[in-house]
């Protein structure tokens, strides 16, 4: 290993142990899912293994290998894109200034990658351990998978630095998640829409060995050795050369003069200027200004302005095959398509509306301490504008549903709009807390940033029991069959939002009071030579 | 090691025909300028005068639009490693990382210039030490105050002992003994063949320390010399940058101040 790259390990490797003793909670929880998740992985690497073992048909061996490594090759390039998490990276912005060759520079964000492929080096693994005990297999057929990583290895460099070039560029950014988004529902789709014979016969014919899955799948299984060795070796120099090439461009990349281009559509134009003041004309001074100055500053940030085009699109995109295709049935998901979409979009829009309302603009929340506004005031501007947003995202949603001629009716609108914003009534109420005890400086310019494992986990853990109340309506029509029930039971569901929203704002109140030095240090923390984005 | 085109009669910086835009906007706008070896160089102008554009191009972190930059004789971006190989920087904007400790970073800092890692850790232990910051051996950058931020950049700047200093307002938030301690450092690296190129807005500091110095308004270059050429009429420097800059703003103007 370089001596930068040995450098650049070590200050992360620092970085991690100082951070310990401060966040032993969320280390000891992220440790705990990760056991959970890569154990599961883990079982899988030993069911592959124990099946390739036993395998004795070198022609089903092959046709099984190539399906099998192109799910690895479409998971490891598309999924850590479908979830906005690109895994650790160098800071390059951090570490230009330092006299480290591109060669070093290349070879240590190869092994960065490393950080989202880890599930498919452990499916690669067993399947390699299998071939390795099956008598029948030849002693180099393992070694099949190495040029197989590599060239995903150096592809995954190269498609991260072109879309991080991409996503800068307004406009563009927002084409290419359409298409990434729309790519990864696909498999979904095709699933959904086909026929199962015809799944079964597109897998059972036998790919092309020009294919670098195919190539991998033939060596493994022990046959044209020589020919797939020099195709794969043809797709690792060509994804060598792309990773490369893009790390190049990455590095000479301007982004303030790539963003100057457009500076001039920032301008709000006479529309969107005037829906931008329309809060100031509502509400009194200094609230009206504050939800004015949020909703300018989250609709020009690239990260809201993501998974608000992602709630709308890809939400629906997702949960459409509930009610197309053969597998559609009436039940519970497809008669509350609308309202699982809009619950979707809410929860897509929660990280910047609701559970770190301070992180994406960190100069405005030293702003907020020290101008002569009551805290309550910073706290409310903040749920209004999660309120304003969230109803224009379900506007958009109830408009592309009947684009599309899905089944809405005006009785499943308002029940979506209900749904959702009492469910917001909760999360805010909890919000406003987390905003407060959990804040994370973030990058509004970075598509891709999301906060930190440790708290996304606890997310999970926390949506279920704060939309619990929201099942009483629904098990009441249930009960009763009758709609009227669902409806009565609401005003219950308000109330018990409204107490609890008071309480957390309260809470969150004290805690803001308590906490401002350290809520101020904690957002304007940066990060290492590394950017963990995992 | 010896590089191609490497000259020691060459000057510390040579730009020549310096352009970048942004989208049609000319942050640096034609820019020539030569900063000899050895010169305490102040590079002045107004906020958005493209001063902190010419030291990222001067980096390697942002590309001219065209124009050549040429390094210690060196030609930026052909040379690009080399260059930085023996340069110092103290940028405008924070390239600390907050979860390391000082004597870390510094640490880091140095062998990413290549030092053996004892030898790192050696200079970052003296220099913590000569920059004050020995108190706070043990906290993170992040509870650092802005002064002792910068002393800490001005120290990563150090370690490698480079021949030239690229520094954007190296005193910015630094207390008065820190500054003083800051500048006789550098007046004595000077004397030691050491190239300075500074910003500052602090025309006092620049009129005490430079030799030479640049003023730069909209992208171009309105001035340059000597400091002792600029002095020979009874201008001080904050009035020649005033009347080149052209900055009267009446308080009038605004009937409710």
């Amino acid at each position: 290993m370089t001596g930068f790259a040995r450098a650049v390990l070590w200050a992360q490797y620092r970085m991690l142990v100082n951070l310990y003793p401060r966040r032993w909670g969320g280390a000891v929880l992220a440790g705990i899912v990760s056991a959970l998740w890569y154990g599961a992985w883990m079982l899988a690497a030993v069911a592959i293994a124990s099946l390739v073992s036993e395998m004795e048909d070198p022609d089903r061996m092959a046709r099984i290998f190539a399906g099998g490594l192109l799910v690895v090759f479409l998971y490891w390039q598309t999924v850590p894109l479908a979830l906005a998490a690109t895994g650790a990276s160098l800071d390059l912005k951090r570490l230009l200034v330092y006299p480290a060759p591109r060669g070093q520079l290349f070879a240590v964000e190869v092994l960065l990658r490393l950080s989202i492929s880890l599930e498919m080096l452990l499916v690669l693994e067993g399947a390699a351990v299998g071939l390795w005990r099956n008598p029948g297999a030849p002693w180099w057929a393992p070694l099949a998978f190495i040029p197989f990583i590599l060239f995903n290895l150096f592809l995954s460099v190269g498609v991260r630095e072109l879309l991080a070039r991409l996503l800068v560029r307004r406009r563009i950014r927002e084409v290419v998640i359409f298409v990434i988004v729309m790519l990864a529902a696909l498999p979904q789709y095709v699933a959904t829409l086909s026929d199962p014979g015809d799944v079964k016969r597109a897998a059972s014919v036998r790919q092309s060995i020009l294919l670098p899955w195919p190539a991998a799948a033939e060596w493994a299984s022990g046959q044209a050795p020589f020919v797939a060795l020099l195709v794969l070796a043809g797709w690792v120099a060509l994804a060598y050369w792309f990773g490369r090439s893009q790390l190049e461009k990455g590095l000479r990349f301007d982004a303030t003069a790539a963003l100057a281009a457009d500076r001039a559509s920032t301008e709000a134009g006479p529309l969107s200027g005037a829906l931008f003041r329309l809060p100031s004309r509502l509400l009194p001074d200094p609230l009206g200004a504050m939800v004015e100055k949020e909703i300018r500053f989250l609709s020009r940030a690239p990260r809201f302005r993501l998974v608000f085009l992602m709630g709308f699109t890809f939400g629906i995109v997702i949960w459409m095959p509930v009610i197309i295709g053969r597998h559609r049935t009436p039940g519970f998901f497809s008669d509350n398509l609308l309202t699982w979409v809009s619950v979707y979009a809410l929860l897509l829009l929660g990280e910047v509306l609701i559970w770190n309302v301070f992180g994406y603009d960190r100069s405005a929340a030293q702003l907020y301490h020290l101008a002569p506004v009551p805290f309550w005031q910073v706290l409310a501007a903040k749920n209004v504008t999660a309120v304003l947003f969230v109803l224009l995202e379900l506007t958009l949603v109830t408009l592309v549903c009947l684009a599309l001629r899905l089944p809405v009716t005006g009785a499943k609108v308002a029940e979506a709009f209900a749904v959702t914003l009492l469910l917001l009534l909760y999360l805010i109420s909890f919000g406003n807390l987390s905003s407060v005890y959990h804040p994370k400086g973030l990058d509004p310019a970075q598509s891709w940033r999301s906060s930190a494992r440790g708290f996304q986990i606890l997310l999970i853990l926390l949506y279920p029991v704060a939309a619990l109340p929201l099942a009483l309506p629904f098990l009441a029509r249930y009960a009763f069959d009758s709609q009227i029930a669902f409806y009565a039971v609401l005003p219950l569901n308000f109330a018990l939002g409204v107490a609890l929203y008071r309480f957390g704002l309260e809470s969150a109140l004290e805690a803001a009071q308590q906490r401002k030095e350290r809520h101020l240090a904690a957002l304007s923390e940066t990060e290492g030579p590394i950017a963990m984005n995992l | 090691m010896k590089v191609s085109g490497m000259t020691e009669a060459s000057p510390a910086i040579r730009l020549q025909n310096l352009r970048k835009l942004y989208g049609s906007i000319a942050a640096v706008d034609g820019l020539t300028l030569e900063v000899p070896r050895g010169s305490f160089f102040g590079f002045l102008g107004p906020n958005g005068a493209g001063k902190t554009t010419t030291i990222r191009m001067l980096m390697g972190l942002a590309q001219p639009t065209s124009g050549d930059i040429e390094i210690l004789g060196l030609r930026m971006p052909d040379d690009e490693i080399e260059i930085k190989r023996r340069i110092g920087l103290v940028p405008d904007e924070s390239l600390l990382f907050d979860h390391l400790t000082g004597p870390e970073f510094l640490e880091f800092v140095g062998r990413m210039y290549g030092l053996a890692r004892h030898v790192a850790a050696e200079r970052s232990r003296e220099l913590i030490a000569l920059f004050d910051l020995d108190g706070a051996r043990k906290k993170l950058i992040a509870e650092f105050s802005k002064g002792m931020r910068k002393r800490l950049a001005m120290a990563a700047s150090l370690i490698h002992r480079p021949e030239l200093f690229l520094m954007d307002e190296p005193f910015e938030g630094v207390d008065a003994v820190g500054a003083r301690f800051m500048k006789d450092l550098l007046l004595d690296l000077a004397r030691r063949g050491a190239t300075i190129f500074l910003t500052s807005h602090v025309l006092e500091v620049v009129e005490r320390l430079c030799d030479r110095v640049a003023i730069i308004h909209q992208g171009k270059l309105v001035v340059e010399g000597s400091m002792e050429d600029l002095r020979s009429g009874s201008e001080t420097l904050e009035d020649i940058f005033v009347r080149v800059v052209g900055a009267e703003r009446p308080a009038e103007s605004l009937g409710w101040l």
